[in-house]
């Protein structure tokens, strides 16, 4: 009986390990298409951005943050400028899309000819 | 007499209470074998609805890919053989059909394609329907080849973004073999009233797609 009672254990065991990794393999497959949706959402963030024609030294509110129309209306979006070091015009662009705990992040890198201001004394 | 049969009666009973060690286990291998079966056809049944769903995403997200890495990547040529075309085909249902030469990657050619993107009401001879483009060889011969875009759509709608003297217009149509719009807005319109099994694919490609032109930037 007790040889019996291994044996089983065993086989349970394996089993169990089988369909554990089955539905972490499910699992993977339905958060990655969760997550293909988000990726849309974030390269029409990335346009908006491309489109905007001020500097994005300091983003206007209208592209650092918001929410989607529906169906998506229950992701929300921010975007993140930083300027990179000792290149002056070029910025990492970051956007990241957030719907519940799935979370999507875009990372690029825009040029923009740095702002020139002129000065008139009177 | 009567005492022996008590005795035997009682041994009977004795013999018959519990199951054999084999017996166990023939019972425990055959509900396991009937539990793992019942297992792998329940994760089988699951599995392939998910990975339709899945599928079915998937292959929104590349037609969206494919519509903006072309559109992004259209061009004009200074020979002025390479028109960008976007009009309003039908009046009454403001459906567009576009029709534009990409440098972008295609399955006709790796640089140069005239692409023409329109909705066909009816079904074809080929009994393709929906939104489809027509991929050509620009500057050389080659058949067009016509690739199915998204089959359930029934409208196409499309703006043409104007950026002159700093000011941004959309215009319903554009054409022109000198200057480029600045973006595009390409919209695909489902029949929302009819449920479908696609719902959340068409929902990411009914989603406006605004695609700035790498030729303006």
């Amino acid at each position: 009986m007790l040889e019996a009672i291994v044996a089983l254990a065993i086989v349970g065991l394996v089993c169990g390990g089988v369909l554990g990794a089955y539905g972490a393999a499910i699992r993977a497959d339905v958060t990655a298409a969760d997550r293909i949706p988000l990726a849309s959402l974030a390269v029409e963030r990335m346009a908006a951005v491309d489109l905007s024609t001020g500097s994005l030294q300091r983003l206007p509110d209208s592209l650092a943050r918001g929410t989607f129309a529906a169906p998506y209306a229950s992701a929300a979006w921010e975007t993140d400028t930083r300027r990179v070091d000792q290149t002056d015009g070029l910025y990492d662009v970051i956007v990241r899309v957030r719907d519940g705990s799935d979370l999507f992040t875009l990372r690029t890198r825009r040029y923009r000819a740095p702002e020139v201001v002129t000065f008139v004394q009177p | 007499m009567s005492g022996r049969v008590v005795l035997n009666e009682v041994k009977d009973l004795h013999v018959r209470a519990g199951m054999t060690l084999l017996e166990v286990i023939v019972a425990l291998t055959v509900a396991g074998a009937a539990l793992s079966a019942g297992a792998a056809v329940l994760g089988f049944l699951v599995d392939q609805q998910n990975r339709t769903g899945a599928q079915s995403i998937a292959s929104a997200n590349a037609v969206r890919t494919a519509l903006r890495t072309w559109t992004s990547e259209a061009r004009l040529t200074t020979e002025g053989d390479a028109e960008f075309r976007g009009t309003v085909a039908t009046l009454e249902k403001h459906d567009a059909e576009l029709t534009f030469v990409t440098v972008a990657p295609t399955e006709v050619a790796p640089s140069g394609t005239r692409v023409r993107i329109h909705l066909l009401k009816e079904s074809d001879t080929s009994g393709v329907r929906g939104l489809v483009a027509e991929l050509t060889p620009w500057r050389r011969m080659g058949a067009p080849v016509i690739v199915s875009l998204a089959p359930d759509a029934v409208g196409f709608r499309a703006r043409y973004r104007a950026s002159l003297f700093g000011r941004a217009l959309w215009q319903e149509s554009w054409v022109s073999t000198s200057v480029l719009p600045a973006a595009v807005e390409l919209r695909v319109v489902f029949d929302t009233t009819t449920g479908s099994a696609d719902r959340a694919a068409h929902a990411l490609l009914a989603l406006p797609m605004t695609i700035p032109l790498a030729g303006r930037r």
